[in-house]
């Protein structure tokens, strides 16, 4: 096994701390990636258990063409219901902790729905909206919507009073200080929920997609475990990963702008390194 | 040291036999009992007292932020309800918004009650050069010192023209230097405009540098346990801390606060 230590010696011949840093960073995907072609080499395991890489090539090829279809699909499913589940789910906590009224007469029914085990309710809504895209749509929306809501409702309830003490006293109003102090401190809080719920949109869609639909990545996926395909089956999913870092990178530059103001970005040195950001 | 009877004219603030506590009318631990006080319109006034005699509280009264047990608090004759920006508050705290930039924050105020933009700039315009932030305007507050921060946040109340401005120790929690500066820096400000001042603080030195009476609140109960006039010369420099006159003072109201009854001794 000469691969590895070539490549390794290669890397280590450019000097400086940057191409150290890379090395240690792409060290272990590297050997990970000799293992599976040694493995599947030495035949250690079924073909359907580890497939090779020609496998894996093939099964590219033969997907090439309904790949793009499937993906456009997949990826307009799981964006509209987790645009409509974030939106819905941000403004019912946002309505509940601004109205008593909303809070008292929808407060039982919001809790009583929370815990639902949102999987559950998928064979339901293929009941209600047949096989198709808004079954799946709602289960996203359902999803997302609950987990924005409680988060939304908790960071409302943890803005410092101090704020909203200032603001009275310069002659806010309750919808003022909602619109001008409560909603801009809860956007970073609000981020991280939102990154959450991005990536379970992927995990609700599949879900979705193996239960009834007819197109998308998830549909492919189930028809490849039917013809034992687990090359085919193993590029689909690193399909899904690749869509799902895709859209949490988005979502974090998208934060990064969102958030310019807090403190958190002036962690440099010792403090970032113990929470992690550096 | 004289108890200060006040003209004829109508107090700008007159705090009525105020009683502030917690519990049920059968057993209720007073933290201000019977507090009364008359403050007159341009009147610069401190209220000092040991930690916990209910000073801050006593401001949060008074700015409509907490409710009264009895007794009530009367601004220009009249009870207001709830908190306003006529009675515009500076915090210990850091009470800046984050999320505005100097500008921003200043203008607050005023968008809040609905003044028209052209009007908004000119004054925003003359708050920041009045506390020198003028070039930072477009800065956040992360991007600011302490002491920068509480000068955002003291032109943001008093661009409000506040019939009274309540500070509740507004400087304690700079360094000792920004500290001075931000005192002088302050009269500097106040003398030209003079509005009505209600200062907490718990710096006896502090209080007899800005104002020009002096209330000790003692503690359980809080009430008032006098009332000091300070008949130095204004516009005062910090020089003044150093005359024997205000050493003096200031050994007194030690004194006072030593020995009252829930004073620093007595406890």
């Amino acid at each position: 096994m000469t691969g590895p230590t070539s490549k390794k010696t290669k890397r280590a011949s450019w000097s400086g701390d940057r191409s150290r840093a890379l090395g240690r960073k792409l060290i272990v995907p590297i050997l990970l990636l000799v293992a599976w072609v040694v493995i599947a080499r030495m035949q250690l395991f079924r073909t359907r258990v580890i497939p090779p890489p020609e496998a894996m090539w093939a099964s590219f090829l033969g997907l090439y063409e309904i790949l793009p279809s499937a993906i456009l699909t997949t990826l307009t499913m799981t964006l509209s219901g987790f645009a409509i589940g974030t939106a819905f789910g941000t403004l019912m906590g946002l309505t509940m902790a601004y109205s008593r009224a909303v809070r008292e007469f929808l407060g039982t029914v919001f809790d009583f729905l929370r815990p639902v085990p949102v999987f559950a309710l998928i064979p339901l809504f293929i009941l209600w909206f047949g096989i198709g895209r808004a079954p799946q749509i709602a289960l996203i929306a359902m999803g997302t919507s609950v987990v924005l809501g409680v988060t939304t409702l908790e960071a409302i309830r943890n803005v410092p009073s101090i704020y909203v003490r200032a603001a009275l006293t310069l002659g806010g109003n309750r919808q003022h200080i909602y619109r001008t102090v409560i909603l801009p401190y809860i956007v970073p809080h609000l981020v991280g929920a939102i990154r959450v719920a991005a990536a379970a949109s992927w995990g609700l869609d599949v879900a979705a997609e193996f239960m009834g639909s007819q197109q998308g990545l998830g549909y492919l996926i189930i028809m490849q475990q039917v013809y034992l395909r687990t090359a085919g089956i193993i590029l689909l999913v690193a399909v899904y990963s690749t869509l799902a870092v895709i859209t949490d990178t988005i979502i974090a530059l998208i934060e990064a702008r969102v958030t310019r103001w807090t403190e958190r970005r002036a962690g440099i040195g010792v403090v970032a390194s113990i929470v992690g950001s550096a | 040291m004289s108890k200060n009877s006040g003209g004829e004219r109508q107090p700008k603030i007159c705090i009525d036999h105020l009683f502030f506590g917690y519990g049920d009318s059968q057993s209720t631990d007073y933290v201000i009992e019977d507090f009364s006080l008359d403050v007159f319109d341009r009147d610069f006034v401190s209220i000092v007292g040991p930690s916990g005699c209910g000073k801050s509280t006593l401001l949060n009264i008074i700015a409509g932020l907490l409710p009264a047990t009895r007794g009530r608090v009367l601004i220009d004759g009249a009870e207001p309800e709830g908190p306003g920006p006529d009675r515009a508050m500076v915090f210990q705290d850091d009470a800046v918004f984050p999320w505005f930039t100097v500008e921003q924050n200043i203008e607050y105020g005023q968008r809040a009650t609905g003044v028209p933009r052209a009007k908004r700039q000119t004054a925003v315009r003359n708050a920041l050069q009045m506390v020198g932030l003028t070039e930072d305007k477009d800065k956040f507050p992360r991007q600011l010192s302490g002491g920068m921060r509480k000068r955002v946040d003291i032109a943001r109340a008093m661009i409000m023209q506040p019939r009274v401005l309540l500070m509740d120790e507004p400087f304690a929690a700079l360094d000792v230097m920004t500290k001075e500066r931000l005192q002088e820096e302050f009269i500097q400000i106040w003398t030209p405009m003079r509005m009505t001042v209600v200062f907490v603080t718990h710096d006896l030195e502090e209080a007899l540098y800005l104002s020009q009476r002096v209330v000790v609140m003692s503690r359980n109960p809080g009430r008032v346990e006098c009332v000091v006039d300070v008949p130095l010369e204004q516009p005062r420099s910090l020089t003044v801390k150093t005359t024997a006159a205000f050493q003096a003072m200031r050994r007194d109201l030690g004194e006072v606060l030593r020995t009252m009854h829930g004073g620093l001794e007595a406890r």
